[in-house]
């Protein structure tokens, strides 16, 4: 037993120090290098990867929400939307392993398209600083979606508000979905829907999104939960060290080339997809 | 800047200190017992029978271990004397966090907002309260 604790803390480790200078949640590298390398089955995989999805979005969110960048009057109406579909998508994912035979198989190739997915967005969005002042839409202005911060870099209090809530509500449906489906925090595709369809900074983006996880994979988690599907034993060890990890990440952050750290993860989601793929295509019989 | 809310700082005050708060007091209460549980000291599941079956998927697991399938959450609250179901209330207090935070402002916020936040609530109660029904 041991072994597999000692493991499982160096690996969240790891995670833990170069997901965050690399731009992604501990979730996103954790379920897809874990189905691929380790012997847990992807249920507990998945519970696994909320929790720490879920722990480490905790841990940062409230700072964020202090000083100004997350506000979370933007948060609610989207979370109306996407908690329901994260719901559903943790129902899904733990319907299709649980009543096909081969359903951990299917879920391996899906994980794997999705981060080659999740790999074009990071190689292709470009995240903009301060995006230009959008039209706001009379729906979106019913909400009155917006919100001020003291940016140090500037020296002055940024203003801004939020557009195209309409498109973003779709958007976020389908990234709650997938959240709870696969077990990952999403922050991947929460910022830039934020900060390309909504119009908001690019910090606030961030800052947000870490609020969004908060609310969305606590609410897919008890899905998880209920079915037995998180487990102490994989957990306690995952979210120690992940804990760890994105501490030592936030200190080594000062110095570390984030390009060089960003290319890395990209290299490893790529890597992790062909493998989840070509296992789940061996274990359906075509290899 | 017709669309800002000036006034939003105490309830983004409140919402912050409430998830604080209890992010800490989940953690600390995950891995005190954690350790403990991974210490070994009064488990309610057999870690090497675990370690035999976390290879099927949730259901055939529950099967294999306990010889039912887990439903709702007695599976670790009628064992809350063994180290794994204590830790396993430190994550359940970390997955109860943003519902209590979301609580915590319910009488700071007015108008289409707290209508959006009290269905907002009603949704994550069900979350956690469908498995019983």
């Amino acid at each position: 037993m041991l072994q597999w604790i000692v493991i499982l803390f160096f690996f969240t480790l790891a995670i833990g120090v170069i997901a965050p200078i690399g731009g992604v949640g501990g979730g996103v590298l954790f379920v897809p290098l874990a189905t691929a390398f380790f012997p847990f089955n992807v249920d507990f995989i998945r519970g696994a990867g909320l929790i720490m999805a879920l722990t480490s979005s905790l841990s940062s969110a409230p700072l964020f929400i202090e000083r100004g960048l997350a506000n979370i009057r933007i948060v609610i109406p989207i979370a109306l939307v996407s908690i329901v579909t994260s719901i559903c998508g943790s129902l899904v994912g733990l319907w299709l392993t649980n009543n096909f035979p081969e359903g951990d198989s299917y879920f391996s190739i899906c994980l794997g398209i999705l981060l080659i997915f999740i790999f074009i967005v990071m190689l292709s969005s470009k995240g903009i600083e301060f995006p230009y002042e959008r039209h706001i839409d009379p729906f979106t202005a019913k909400f009155g979606l917006g919100g001020e911060w003291f940016e140090p870099s500037l020296d002055r209090t940024v203003t801004y508000r939020a557009a195209n809530l309409p498109y973003a509500l779709l958007s976020f449906a389908a990234v709650g979905f997938i959240a709870g489906m696969f077990g990952l925090g999403a922050g991947w595709a929460n910022v830039p829907v934020f900060n390309l369809v909504m119009g908001m900074p690019i910090r606030v983006a961030a800052a947000t999104s870490m609020v969004l996880i908060t609310v969305n994979d606590a609410a897919a988690s008890w899905v998880y939960i209920a079915r037995g599907a998180v487990l102490p034993l994989i957990c306690v060890p995952s979210v120690l060290g992940i804990s760890i990890g994105a501490r030592i990440g936030a200190r080594t952050a000062v110095r570390a080339k984030p390009l060089i750290i960003k290319y890395l993860v990209m290299a490893i989601l790529l890597f992790a997809a062909l493998i989840d793929i070509f296992k789940g295509i061996r274990g359906i019989g075509l290899l | 800047m017709g669309g800002l809310k000036k006034g939003d700082a105490p309830i983004n005050i409140t919402f912050a200190r409430t998830m604080n708060v209890c992010t800490w007091a989940g953690l600390i209460i995950l891995f005190v017992f954690g350790i403990l549980y991974l210490s070994g000291i009064n488990t309610a599941y057999d870690a090497s029978l675990i370690m035999r079956n976390w290879d099927k998927p949730v259901s055939q697991f529950w099967l294999s271990v306990k010889g039912r399938e887990a439903q709702r959450y007695a599976w670790f609250l009628s064992h809350l004397r063994a180290m794994d179901s204590l830790a396993m209330s430190g994550i359940v207090l970390l997955s109860l966090t943003p519902l209590i935070a979301l609580l915590s402002i319910v009488g700071r916020i007015k108008g289409l907002h707290l209508i959006l936040l009290l269905i907002l609530i009603v949704e994550f109660l069900f979350s956690v309260f469908w498995p019983l029904f």
